[in-house]
């Protein structure tokens, strides 16, 4: 049989098997890259604060740690996860300038930091980043401080609560830059 | 005459001589035979042990999808299922052996053939070919790690997409595109399983192709299969010895004190945990990375390009030798440091610690309602953890024969949360129930001063946040609605109507009992437009307010409040900022001599 012949055959079967994978896996591609539109436009204006703690309920340089239910988009659904956030009083007094909210996230590498009581500080268990009680870097590879979060009083349930404006940042970085919104 | 016994090859090579005869009859040059890589026994056996090993993880890997359900409520349950039944345990278990080891030979693999320079053309495709097989089992694990969605799963993606993330230009989008959402959750579940699963595979099986010639050797047959059978022979006993780790459902939220990289990852991860943020962290995560794919890949052709290519192999093996050494070092250091500070793999989980887990978990599973809820098995499988996490892990001031006691209810505690995991029916489920629940008030009656009861221990609310409206009150509606036409307009009628409608807008937030058949915007715009009509009336209440200046304060003040409360973000807003209208109000009935006395109280107290 004539070689060249052979050799076209067999080029042009697996361009066309190849051509017809490579389109399919594009479609299935800009499946993903395009997903479905939302059904409206998200939401503007300030993001609704979450009342975290009633005032009064945690005593001076004694970081408290909460957790909060965030709602999520997770593809094809609203999901509540958990994100930690560390609430700790920083002079007396009710006014929200004596409390200060902080990420547990750490700014480093995005692990949970967590509050060690005997050592007063915060210390991340990934990599080993170290924390005073009011969220300044002290120790290890974290580029900057704490995340701290905004911080307001309002009533809730009857009574003055502490809010805080939950986001999250990007890590990693010196500067601090709130995470951009899937 | 052609002996029938003749092999193909015989056959091929008496051809060829008859060809090669008739050319140089013909007066041609001798033809070109095809040149073929180097044949080396060594490298046919590790490809012969790859191949082992890529054959039981497409085994395993297969009859695990058949089980496995990619999404945040079932991954880390379906898993924990399919690993409860033995053969399940033997699958999963093989397959984590199985990956490791082809961690460890496709890296060797790929050393031993610098080693002995067979990247040397025309050899060049089998090295490319063994670069690619090493990137694709990286891709195996980064995509792998995540399925089984414990806690080491979701931390470990969650930090390695934050370093993506970091990556100039690209690494946003390209962490987005992976994650599919604003976190780790389902759609990156999806996403994971569909690369681990047909992606990587589809990629595997066309390297296979090659793969498989890459593996002829003109030696014997009997080691190679040999060489495959031992490697499969190991995976599954080790499958049987040592299970696939599977630790507490995935949560982000919740404190991971063991975080490590894989063992392959430790020696990066070391650098990482010293290099300063920035550019130090840039050059090792994605610099140095890249330099080494690229040193890789162009090996085959700076040793085309030098003068004496053999002088090169000498800094070649220096160089390796140099490169696994610290390579090892730099694995060492992160292991001497987590044995010696009990941190990492090596933690001592607290008792306190995992109490507090415990709590979480018995309360999302409501002891205190009749039946379970429909997510039982997201807690039980914790719950068996934990407690056999409590077992030879004994609080301080605890005597030994405390200890007996204290291991035999985890004992009980673990075996009870599996029944609670395997129960066939709801009378099962609420008898595992009751045994957990007893398991656990024994130890605590013994340990406790007080009876501690398995109620929720709630020191504070986590309220979810607001739905997605960011005022309570539609703030386009309040600025198109007309308000409803005032009947009488006398300072008294006015005030009236200052005062019910404030009443309505706060019973519309909830803070007190009253129905209203207008709107919560309605009642603002009318509230407003009742304020500004009261203002005018300076007139009216002459005499009983001592200046106009005074008047036009008060309303003033009242108008701000007001405008302040129509921004109110939530229920709790409208109730605190109702209050301060409620002060302006009473500010101005304070200082007017006959102006009846008035308090925002007597809104809040039902008639």
């Amino acid at each position: 049989m004539d070689q060249h012949a052979n050799d076209r055959r067999n080029f042009l079967r697996i361009a066309v098997v190849g051509g017809v994978a490579l389109i399919s896996g594009g479609v299935g591609a800009a499946g993903i890259l395009l997903p479905p539109a939302a059904a409206e436009a998200p939401t503007t204006g300030p993001r609704p604060l979450v009342p975290v703690l009633r005032l009064g309920a945690i005593n001076k340089d004694e970081p408290l740690g909460l957790d909060l239910s965030i709602s999520v988009r997770d593809g094809w659904r609203l999901r509540t996860r958990r994100a930690r956030v560390f609430v700790v009083r920083v002079a007396d007094g009710d006014a929200a300038a004596s409390f200060k909210a902080l990420s547990g996230v750490c700014p480093h590498a995005g692990c949970g930091i967590e509050y060690k009581d005997d050592d007063k500080k915060f210390i991340c268990p990934c990599h080993g980043a170290e924390f005073d009680p009011h969220g300044a870097s002290k120790e290890g590879p974290s580029p900057r401080d704490m995340d701290p979060f905004e911080v307001s009083i309002a009533e809730h349930q009857g009574t003055a609560w502490l809010h805080v404006d939950w986001q999250e940042f990007v890590t990693g970085t010196a500067d601090r830059t709130p995470k951009a919104r899937a | 005459m052609s002996d029938p016994h003749q092999t193909t090859s015989q056959i091929e090579s008496e051809l060829l001589a008859e060809v090669q005869s008739e050319l140089v009859r013909r007066g041609t040059s001798q033809i070109k035979r095809k040149r073929e890589p180097e044949d080396d026994t060594l490298a046919a056996l590790a490809i012969s042990a790859i191949l082992a090993c890529l054959a039981a993880l497409a085994g395993t890997g297969v009859m695990m999808a058949l089980v496995y359900t990619p999404s945040v409520e079932d991954a880390n349950a379906s898993t924990a299922w399919l690993q409860a039944g033995t053969l399940g345990a033997i699958a999963r278990g093989a397959h984590w052996h199985a990956a490791n080891l082809l961690v460890l030979l496709s890296a060797a693999y790929l050393g031993y053939l610098l080693w002995r320079g067979l990247f040397r053309r025309p050899g060049h495709w089998r090295w490319w070919r063994a670069a690619l097989l090493l990137l694709l089992v990286l891709g195996f694990g980064f995509t792998g790690q995540l399925l089984p969605y414990d806690q080491l799963a979701v931390h470990g993606t969650s930090i390695r997409l934050g370093y993506l993330a970091e990556a100039p230009v690209i690494g946003e989008p390209l962490r987005q595109l992976l994650q599919g959402g604003e976190s780790i959750g389902t759609a990156t579940l999806a996403r994971f399983f569909g690369l681990h699963g047909m992606v990587l595979p589809a990629l595997t099986l066309i390297l296979l192709r090659w793969l498989w010639r890459d593996g002829r050797s003109e030696a014997s047959l009997v080691p190679q299969l040999g060489v495959a059978g031992v490697v499969v022979a190991l995976v599954f006993a080790a499958a049987f010895v040592f299970a696939a780790p599977l630790g507490l459902q995935g949560d982000l939220g919740e404190p991971f004190p063991e975080a490590r990289p894989e063992w392959y990852a430790l020696a990066p991860y070391a650098l990482l945990k010293v290099a300063p943020g920035g550019v130090a962290q840039q050059l090792i995560l994605f610099a140095a990375p890249l330099l080494m794919l690229a040193v890789v890949l162009a090996l085959p052709f700076i040793e085309t390009l030098a003068d004496e290519p053999q002088r090169l192999r000498k800094p070649l093996q220096i160089g390796l030798i140099a490169g696994a050494a610290a390579l090892l070092i730099f694995t060492a250091v992160p292991l001497f440091q987590d044995t010696s500070a009990k941190e990492g793999w090596f933690v001592q989980h607290q008792v306190p610690d995992i109490m507090t887990q415990m709590t979480r978990r018995n309360d999302a599973l409501l002891h205190e309602t009749q039946s379970l809820p429909a997510d039982t098995h997201l807690y039980a499988r914790d719950l068996e953890l934990l407690n056999l996490r409590l077992i030879g892990n004994y609080p301080e001031k605890i005597d030994d024969a405390g200890r007996v006691d204290w291991d035999q209810w985890a004992n009980n505690g673990a075996a009870a949360a599996r029944r609670l995991l395997l129960a066939p029916d709801a009378a099962a489920q609420d008898r595992a129930r009751a045994e957990l629940r007893k398991a656990c008030m024994t130890c605590h009656q013994a340990h406790d001063k007080e009876d501690v009861r398995l109620q929720p221990a709630a020191p504070v609310v986590a309220a979810e946040p607001e739905p997605a409206a960011a005022f309570f009150m539609d703030q386009a509606q309040l600025a198109a609605l007309p308000h409803t036409p005032f009947e009488r307009t006398t300072t008294k009628r006015l005030m009236d109507q200052m005062k019910f409608r404030l009443r309505d807008v706060i019973a519309h937030a909830g803070v007190i009992e009253h129905t209203t058949d207008r709107s919560a915007e309605q009642n603002m715009v009318d509230l407003l437009a009742a304020i500004e009509l009261v203002g005018k009336q300076y007139a009216d209440n002459e005499g009983s307010i001592a200046s106009e200046t005074d008047w036009n304060r008060w309303m003033d003040e009242t108008r701000k409040a007001t405008q302040a409360l129509a921004k109110a973000r939530n229920p709790g807003e409208v109730a605190s900022l109702s209050k301060e209208v409620g002060r302006a109000c009473e500010g101005c009935h304070d200082a007017s001599e006959d102006i009846i006395e008035w308090r925002f109280e007597s809104l809040l107290k039902p008639k």
